[in-house]
């Protein structure tokens, strides 16, 4: 019989991989409505095999109670750790997911499932940090283009001329460029005296 | 310990410290922001968490180096309910009183004003639904107890079940469930908000109970003596702190800024002060409200205190076998640690171990005879 599972308060975001990637190992992904209101009556009606929830969700006493009191509910798997081993415990540590499993399941399928899952978490987590850096590298890119067109209009630069200025502006200061950018765009009262910087620098030079 | 492990700088300097946004929680806030800790040699970083399962987790995986936690909770985790059985180290309590039981309005049309009238009717129309913060935590222990008192039984004649604090007052409004034991300011919000009445204060079951407890674990303890002892010690300044009547609207500030709770500070501040207006006519100043310190009374870690419950966990059946009380308690509450942190700040410890309580239902507790005690209610698992 295939593992049901449920995933309880996971992010919107990865949900839908994660359930993919289950199904994939065999499992039945319970349907839940999002958000679960009354997550104990829904853990009674379904009867899962095995609970999935976001390490920060409050809704986590509630499955510890239901551990505790009814002796088919799933239970925390960091108990079930404490038997199957630490690297397991480990893994689920970083993961941001608790798990919360039924007795009946072998601890080689457990651990298969919760590989699977972080597997899919970990994607995730690169997918995002690489949205980040890229939309991070953007508004670098912006920021200093628009200090750039600042310095144009107001002094009549050339393109070329304002960037080497904007650079070593920063370099004076040790800051990185778009930091510097960023200073002088939300400054604007410091402009003159930033052009007047400038103007000495680019005598001395 | 040595005297030289005694003496010198924490072996740790940076701990972090889980706490749950409750007003409760405040002397941990206070140690950080008040600068306690620094004059312990200790820089602490308080981590809101938003489970107490998280609390424990964080805790027994070192991520965090002490917490709050709630007295019952530690004792589950000590002896492996619903879970592997961990060591812990409680080093002094955090708080007593303050927490309460919350009504529906709902309740309030159908004729229930107090617990007796709720008693009548659950005999009368089984199907209520009650709601506690943690399988073995205080909040659940008050709740059993109270209802047990006037009759009810609570494993049988109610639905139990467990919801985030915070989530408390919006179950009710959706008629989710019918009542809760929770700490501050949840029954105050209840109050405000027109959703629910105050039935008991936690202070009216048991005046003067034990609350929130500091923990680390053991191995923590023992590999850390000296951060162990200094985060004590910041800690009884800081709950000295919270109980001056002159520091009360600071703290209530510090307590509901977003950081923390994350509320309005008028839900705080009245019960704080000992205020309270439990939503359907009565108001009072009560005589035994939420407190920190209290000379060392409320900071010293009981025997008798964690005996409690023990003797709770047994008699609901969460213990399933009788466990050797007076060797867990000795080994949980460590007076020790309590003992070097009160001569580092020059607070005087009381040399008694156990203490003698009257509950609201005539039972006394004064940590004699746990089995006998536990045993002795007619209403229990």
């Amino acid at each position: 019989m295939s593992t049901r599972v449920l995933i309880a308060g996971a992010a919107a975001a990865y949900r839908p991989r994660l359930c993919a990637a289950l199904e994939q190992a065999g499992c039945v992904v319970l349907p839940a409505p999002e958000p679960i209101v009354d997550l104990e009556a829904l853990v009674q009606d379904l009867a899962p095999d095995l609970i999935l929830i976001h390490a920060e969700s409050p809704d986590r006493d509630t499955l510890e109670n239901l551990a505790v009191f009814h002796e088919r509910a799933p239970k925390p798997v960091i108990a079930l750790c404490a038997r199957a081993g630490s690297a397991l415990s480990e893994q689920i540590d970083r993961a941001g997911f608790s798990f919360y499993a039924v007795d009946e399941l072998s601890p080689a399928l457990l651990q298969s499932l919760v590989q699977v899952s972080l597997a899919q978490f970990q994607r995730e987590q690169t997918l995002r940090e690489s949205l980040a850096q890229a939309q991070a590298e953007l508004g670098d890119r912006r920021d200093v283009d628009r200090a750039k067109c600042l310095l144009m209009e107001r002094y009549g630069m050339k393109e070329s001329e304002a960037y080497h200025h904007l650079r070593r502006a920063a370099m004076r200061r040790a800051q990185k460029l778009p930091d510097f950018a960023r200073t002088m765009l939300r400054d604007e009262s410091q402009l003159d005296h930033f052009a007047a910087e400038m103007a000495r620098a680019a005598r001395q030079a | 310990m040595s005297a030289l492990a005694a003496s010198g700088a924490p072996e740790k300097s940076e701990l972090r410290v889980g706490f749950m946004p409750l007003t409760d929680c405040a002397p941990i806030i206070v140690a950080a922001a008040k600068g306690f800790d620094r004059r312990h040699g200790l820089r602490i970083v308080p981590v809101r968490e938003s489970s107490w399962a998280a609390v424990r987790d964080r805790l027994l995986r070192g991520e965090n180096d002490a917490s709050q936690l709630l007295y019952g909770m530690a004792y589950g985790v000590q002896t492996g309910v619903g879970g592997a059985a961990r060591e812990l180290a409680i080093t002094m309590g955090l708080s007593r009183n303050g927490q309460g039981i919350t009504l529906s309005r709902a309740l309030l049309a159908r004729g229930v004003r107090d617990g007796a009238s709720l008693a009548a009717l659950v005999h009368r129309e089984p199907g209520c639904t009650f709601a506690h913060t943690f399988p073995t935590g205080n909040h659940a222990m008050w709740l059993y107890y109270w209802l047990a008192a006037l009759g009810v039984q609570p494993l049988r004649e109610v639905r139990m079940t467990t919801v985030p604090p915070p989530q408390m007052v919006a179950q009710m409004r959706a008629g989710i469930m019918d009542g809760y034991c929770v700490g501050e300011p949840w029954n105050a919000h209840a109050v405000r908000e027109g959703v629910g009445f105050t039935v008991a204060t936690s202070q009216h079951i048991w005046p003067d109970h034990p609350g929130k407890a500091l923990g680390m674990t053991a191995a923590f303890v023992d590999a850390h003596p000296r951060s162990a002892r200094a985060l004590t010690a910041a800690l009884l300044e800081a709950a000295r702190w919270c109980d001056a009547r002159g520091n009360r609207a600071e703290l209530a500030r510090l307590l509901a800024a977003p950081a923390c709770i994350d509320c309005e500070v008028a839900a705080i501040a009245d019960r704080l002060d000992g205020d309270y207006d439990d939503g359907i006519g009565r108001r009072w100043h009560d005589a035994h409200p939420l407190r920190f310190f209290d000379d060392g009374a409320v900071t010293q870690p009981w025997l008798s205190d964690g005996l409690w419950f023990l003797t709770q966990l047994r008699r609901w059946g969460l213990l399933r076998s009788e466990p050797e009380y007076l060797d867990i308690a000795a080994r949980v509450q460590r007076l020790d640690v309590y003992h070097d942190a009160c001569a580092a700040v020059g607070i005087a410890a009381p040399r008694a171990v156990m203490r003698r309580s009257v509950l609201f239902d005539g039972g006394v507790w004064d940590g004699s005879d746990p089995a006998a005690y536990a045993a002795s209610f007619a209403i229990r698992a």
